[in-house]
């Protein structure tokens, strides 16, 4: 059975463009959210959905399966999150990690004092600290509540190399947050 | 089990990608495994620390998806090119004069006159070269601000022009879309229509000359079928009473023979 999604890929597909712009309009921020958890950066975020709308753009037409369009858009989008990182390490030697460097020294009720969005700036922080390949199976699975079956599908790896990833990226996440002394106590009080 | 696929059925648990049997029987498992169970604690708290992180509203989207409206991007460089070469002229002193009933133009400087000899004047003071240079220049300043704002009003005249144009010849388009869509309406359709009806009528006559020639041959064909059944009738028919007479014939003799003996 179509879905509403579904007809208004078809119509976007037949170059009906105020479908397109809906379709753009409903996918923009969740793609615009995971490039960002991805670089945490705004930029690069803005970087990312801009060339996978304009990817997505040129090759809609040649989409035979609606269904499919979900997974398309993120493969491509992930895609474009690896071209991105690959030429921004090539230009940048070292990442900035002044935010995540571990303060064993300094007592730790500083960090009663911080707020949600520093709680976010530091999470965001430490994704970046690990590697890329656990950081993009946590952004789909947490943050897009994709199913391992669509990850694996959209990364062409099998379910178990997924479920690995994230299990070895969330026990990194860990580690560093600790170093960092943010612990869900003090987190949640 | 091996590492794999006990990772792989800790996050099928954390994440609640398992059946409720399976969930069941996993719990009951981690009741034997304590330390398994401490893992799953740290990831979910892992996870409680990735919720934590907000959600951003992106920029607006800049794929351009709208048509083009405005100024084309050819008509800019040509209004680029008009206004270099206008500067050229003007850095190169472009003059057009007429002189004793025809046209001069010139480049570079102008021709001065012999200066008149002058009196040897005392030297002219700082102060008054200063407000000669300053008139000077916002004097040229202002023909700057002139020449710049007459081309934007003639930039702005081209773009309605343009629009203009453009506005006739889609008016012209459509004017000359609708005669042919006349023409074709009164002319051409009923032309058609006539063809058609006279195609019609020519297939309806050969259908039924085709018709017509197949039954005759059909019956033809009946015909020489039903002579040929009769033929081969009445020579069975001869057959049989030829084998009758044959038999007959044939039992007489046995019985006189019999008779004989």
């Amino acid at each position: 059975m179509e879905t509403p999604d579904h007809k208004l890929i078809r119509q976007a597909q037949s170059g009906n463009r105020s479908a397109l712009n809906q379709l753009f309009g409903q996918w923009y921020p969740r793609v615009y959210n995971m490039a960002f958890r991805y670089f945490h950066d705004e930029d690069l975020a803005a970087d990312v959905s801009q060339q996978t709308f304009v990817a997505i753009q040129k090759s809609l037409p040649q989409l035979r399966d609606p269904q499919a369009f979900k997974s398309w858009l993120f493969r491509t989008a992930i895609n474009c999150c690896h071209t991105l990182a690959r030429r921004r390490h090539r230009h940048q030697a070292s990442m900035e990690v002044i935010s995540l460097q571990p303060k064993r020294d300094q007592p730790v009720t500083p960090y009663q004092e911080l707020d949600r969005k520093e709680r976010s700036r530091i999470v965001l922080a430490a994704l970046q600290e690990i590697p890329e390949e656990q950081r993009e199976v946590i952004v789909m699975k947490e943050y897009e509540g994709l199913k391992f079956r669509e990850i694996a599908e959209i990364l062409q790896l099998s379910e178990n190399t997924v479920k690995s990833r994230l299990y070895y990226g969330l026990k990194a996440m860990r580690k560093l947050l600790e170093d960092c002394r943010l612990h869900k106590d003090l987190l949640y009080e | 089990m091996n590492n794999v696929d006990r990772q792989a059925q800790m996050m099928d648990y954390l994440y609640g990608e398992m059946t409720d049997q399976d969930r069941r029987e996993y719990e009951l498992w981690l009741d034997q495994n304590p330390s398994v169970r401490q893992e799953i604690e740290e990831m979910q708290t892992s996870r409680q620390w990735l919720a934590d992180v907000e959600t951003v509203q992106p920029s607006p989207l800049l794929v351009e998806l709208k048509p083009q409206t405005g100024i084309s991007r050819a008509w800019l460089y040509r209004a680029g090119a008009a206004a270099a070469v206008l500067l050229a002229l003007w850095m190169f002193n472009f003059q057009i004069r007429t002189d004793q009933g025809g046209v001069i133009l010139s480049f570079g400087n102008p021709v001065l006159q012999q200066p008149q000899p002058v009196e040897e004047t005392d030297a002219i003071p700082a102060a008054v070269w200063e407000k000669f240079l300053a008139e000077h220049q916002q004097k040229l300043e202002q023909q700057l601000l002139s020449m710049d704002s007459s081309w934007q009003n003639r930039m702005v005249a081209m773009q309605k022009e343009n629009k203009h144009q453009w506005q006739l010849i889609t008016n012209n388009q459509a004017h000359q879309v609708a005669q042919v869509k006349k023409e074709f309406t009164e002319q051409e359709l009923p032309r058609l229509a006539g063809l058609m009806q006279q195609l019609q009528i020519e297939q309806q006559e050969e259908l039924q000359l085709l018709l017509v020639e197949f039954w005759n041959t059909w019956q033809e064909t009946r015909q020489t079928d039903l002579e040929h059944i009769d033929f081969q009738m009445t020579n069975l028919y001869e057959d049989v009473e030829r084998n009758q007479q044959a038999s007959e014939a044939r039992v007489v003799n046995y019985i006189q023979n019999v008779a004989g003996r």
